[in-house]
């Protein structure tokens, strides 16, 4: 019997598409609305704005096409180099109606390169082998542990846990429409976010996935047919940028659930998300106003932050050495990194089963879109509990209405209050616990030392006892024990005071695998010593923004 | 707006002497300005004799209308709300079920939350739904001011443009000039954390130093209290306007500031501060010095005429003591 026969089928069919449309039918009304949508607003500022936004998207395409050649796998672009040296000459030569209709081409390409591919069957058939393929790729490759547990076959949810207030966003998908936000720190997290949404019984999600995604071996498959829109984070002309913005609030009226990253990429230092990307978190604002304003039998638009917890990151060691490039500036977009090799995915799940690790995925406090808590129907709550008709928020005498600058304050608060839940929902696990508290230990020891410095030049030398660890181990548990209690931040259950010595252990025992250099080691003489500071640095920022030391 | 260019209806919550002068300042613009506080007396009076008991010989607009019921001052579409610290979460718990998303409320009041620290917009927020929200400082405007015709002038502050633009639009007039700004939290806190070096100027009258030394402390405080409101995220521009160097050079060049007067004596008689309790008037400046330092030593700000200013209150040292303390220390840079 082969192994894969022993291993329970998850076969879901999702709920159907909002509407009942077809995906092809709604693909089509997306690109339609959102093309008609941006061309007319910029007619409407007038001419100069057209001729503006063209030169604009001249100007930066020009930049980007010319320096960059296309590498192999690479989509075509919607708009080519030289068609835009055609919008060029349009501008300089053309007639105001020329110019006009060229805006409209260019905003209908662009639309049309953002929209996805959505397949029900692919869907289907995708929904159905991830979770064995996970399965397996988590548990199959360790046969003694099959052997060991037949009948009772290793499940998904013995490793991946589903937490938080699933069972709200269970419900709310079906009152409104939901915008998914969580944390980004691997390419894993769109699979295991996608996988979680199916595992809830939840409807599709559509997000905007970068497009270095599309040329991911493991993950193209996925991104175009799981109704994945794209985006180039490399085009900065104003045009791209709205037509992005309107695809997301268009897909939300249209009553599509969407997901997207609000840090924008992963986070290159280890840490939850604090400063996010307000443009498209606006979308959700947007599109309540307008569902308003049309009269929209259900118009609600609701936030669910999210955070994702694992005990090691697939790419940590990209990641940090990028940062400590660039000093958090995430200007660089990764094109290759460790996510590209299965092989190397592979070996990471293989050692965290081995482990018996756990990758949380943790369902924060659902919110409206102007940072309200709401209930299992909701139904928004003021802070004293109090049910509030958020209609009012945003009328203008009388009538619902955008107005800019009260709009992105809106914006600015949803997300400040989204922060507060991706850090609330956060769980510490041994290796973040200990990483901070060694971290902790060398500061100490070189208080005068610059930090970077200290990275760069590569602290090797740093031994300290496994008592003086353990201590400090104990010490911090004591803190985040408290922050436990005061609910800003969740623990892994083997996270308890008293446990110090087998905390360190068990994060010494996880550096010891998978990562090229071990994080953190024992040296064999009773002593914990540095294998990798940068990696380190890494993990211990995993307890940034709780006021510990 | 009405054919006379004058808006609607307007709220002032809290009839304390700023509260119905604010409203009487409101007026101008404005057809009703609902007037609401927990004084029966003062209503009535107003009603009768259009005169407030703390405000002398002042006779308040016609339209300044005192109402009896929190639910009908909570109507109107922008509200101030004027009312002493201790005051204000206890008015906001009974005010904030019946507010709505789209009305605005301005924190007219100077100090911060007894106990918790917060700053009153964030107990306009955490005690009702609204969101848009703002603070309005600046020099004392009182009913002597208001006999002579004298100007008066606010700065308010909002993270969202409307509600400057609403206050603005409808308090602004000959009699009251309204600045606007950004920094909520710098207008926030500027009064409340300047107050403390007024009591240090009105010490340095009462020990008859002279005014090179009040410029002294009022240039060096403004440093300090720059450098905490900073830390609390504001900006330090604001401090050069009306919500901190403006209530600091109003409380002292007119000497007649409650926080002024209460240097002096403590310079004249260091043993009042052991007479001070929690129904004396004074004693909030005692407790606002106290909340400041708080703030700043969960932020490893230094302030030091604060930190004296507190040290005189609670009795540890005599003014004598604090100001050779104050000059005992080292040398430093000025910015």
């Amino acid at each position: 019997m082969a192994v894969w026969d022993t291993l329970p089928l998850v076969r879901r069919h999702a709920p159907p598409l909002p509407g009942g449309l077809e995906p092809a039918e709604m693909r089509r009304r997306l690109i339609d609305e959102v093309a008609g949508r941006v061309h007319a607003a910029a007619l409407a500022k007038g001419d100069q704005e057209v001729e503006r936004l063209l030169l604009d998207g001249f100007y930066h395409e020009h930049e980007r096409l010319s320096k960059v050649a296309r590498e192999p796998g690479q989509p075509e672009e919607a708009v080519t180099l030289a068609q835009w040296e055609g919008v060029r000459q349009e501008v300089f030569r053309g007639s105001v109606v020329a110019r006009r209709e060229v805006l409209g081409r260019i905003i209908r390409a662009h639309a049309e390169e953002i929209a996805g591919h959505f397949n029900q069957q692919v869907y289907d058939l995708s929904t159905s082998v991830l979770p064995p393929a996970l399965n397996l790729l988590l548990h199959g490759t360790d046969p003694k542990r099959i052997i060991k547990n037949l009948p009772h076959v290793p499940r998904l949810k013995d490793t991946f846990v589903i937490d938080g207030q699933k069972e709200r966003i269970q419900r709310l998908v079906r009152r409104g429409t939901v915008v998914l936000v969580p944390t980004h720190f691997s390419h894993l997290d769109s699979i295991l976010v996608g996988y979680g949404i199916s595992a809830l019984g939840m409807p599709p999600f559509t997000y905007g996935a970068g497009l270095n995604l599309f040329t991911n071996p493991l993950l193209s498959f996925f991104m175009h047919r799981l109704g994945a829109y794209k985006v180039d984070r490399k085009k900065r002309h104003e045009i791209y940028k709205e037509v992005l913005k309107t695809y997301c609030t268009v897909s939300l009226e249209m009553g599509q659930h969407n997901l997207f990253f609000p840090g924008g990429t992963r986070a290159r230092n280890g840490a939850v998300e604090d400063h996010l990307k307000k443009g498209l978190l606006g979308c959700g604002l947007a599109a309540y106003i307008h569902n308003l304003q049309v009269g929209k039998p259900e118009p609600r638009i609701f936030i669910v932050p999210a955070t994702l917890s694992y005990q090691l990151v697939l790419e940590a060691e990209t990641l940090i050495e990028d940062f400590l490039k660039e000093k958090g500036k995430n200007r660089v977009i990764i094109e290759k990194d460790e996510s590209h090799e299965l092989e190397r995915i592979a070996r990471f799940f293989v050692e965290l089963v081995k482990l018996d690790s756990k990758i949380y995925l943790t369902f924060g406090r659902a919110l409206d879109p102007f940072g309200n808590e709401v209930d299992d129907d909701g139904v928004s709550l003021d802070p004293r509990g109090r049910p509030i008709d958020i209609e009012r928020y945003v009328w203008v005498d009388g009538k619902p209405q955008e107005d800019v600058a009260r709009d992105h304050q809106y914006t600015n608060e949803l997300a400040e209050r989204i922060t507060v839940e991706l850090h609330r929902a956060n769980v510490i696990q041994s290796t973040h616990l200990v990483a901070r508290a060694t971290f902790r230990l060398l500061r100490r020891r070189h208080p005068n030392v610059d930090l970077y410095r200290l990275l760069r030049t590569g602290e090797r030398t740093s031994v300290f006892a496994l008592d003086e660890v353990t201590a400090e181990v104990e010490a911090l548990l004591a803190e985040v024990t408290a922050l436990a209690h005061a609910d800003r931040l969740k623990l892994d259950p083997q996270l308890k005071p008293g446990r110090g010595a087998l905390v360190v252990h068990d994060a010494l025992a996880h550096f010891a695998t998978y990562h090229t250099r071990a994080a953190l080691m024992s040296d064999g003489a009773g002593g914990v010593a540095f294998g990798d500071l940068n990696l380190v640095y890494y993990y211990q920022h995993r307890l940034d923004g709780y006021g510990l030391a | 707006m009405a054919e006379d260019g004058r808006h609607g209806d307007v709220a002032v919550i809290g009839d304390g002497p700023w509260g119905a002068m604010l409203a009487d300042l409101l007026a101008v613009r404005h057809r009703r300005v609902l007037l609401w506080g927990p004084g029966e007396e003062v209503r009535a009076l107003i009603r009768t004799k259009r005169r407030h008991p703390l405000l002398g010989t002042l006779k308040l607009a016609a339209e300044v209308t005192p109402v009896d019921d929190v639910a009908e001052a909570a109507t109107p579409d922008l509200l101030f709300v004027s009312l002493h610290p201790s005051k204000y979460r206890p008015v906001m718990e009974q005010l904030g079920p019946h507010l709505t998303g789209d009305q605005r409320v301005v924190s007219a009041s100077r100090g911060l939350e007894v106990g918790s620290g917060a700053r009153l917009t964030e107990v306009i927020r955490q005690e009702s739904c609204v969101r848009q929200v703002g603070a309005l400082a600046g020099p004392r405007f009182d009913a002597k001011m208001a006999l002579k015709h004298a100007p008066g002038a606010g700065v308010v502050a909002s993270a969202y443009p409307a509600v400057v633009e609403a206050v603005k639009g409808r308090l602004h007039s000959e009699r009251y000039r309204v600045y606007g700004s950004t920094d909520l939290v710098g207008v926030e806190a500027g009064p409340v954390l300047s107050l403390v070096i007024v009591m240090v100027a009105g010490m340095v009258e009462g020990m008859a130093l002279g005014a090179a030394t009040q410029s002294i402390v009022l240039t060096r405080g403004l440093a300090e209290v720059a450098r905490l409101a900073v830390a609390l995220g504001a900006r330090p521009e604001t401090f050069r306007g009306l919500s901190s160097l403006g209530v600091m050079l109003g409380a002292c060049l007119t000497g007649e500031h409650p926080a002024y007067k209460m240097g002096v004596k403590l310079a004249r008689d260091p043993d009042l501060s052991a007479t001070l309790s929690g129904d004396d008037p004074d004693y909030d400046l005692r407790h606002s010095a106290d909340s400041v330092l708080t703030l700043a030593r969960a932020r490893g700000v230094s302030m030091p005429l604060t930190e004296m200013a507190a040290a005189v209150m609670a009795g540890r040292y005599s003014p004598a003591d604090a100001l050779h303390a104050l000059m005992s220390r080292p040398a430093t840079d000025e910015l």
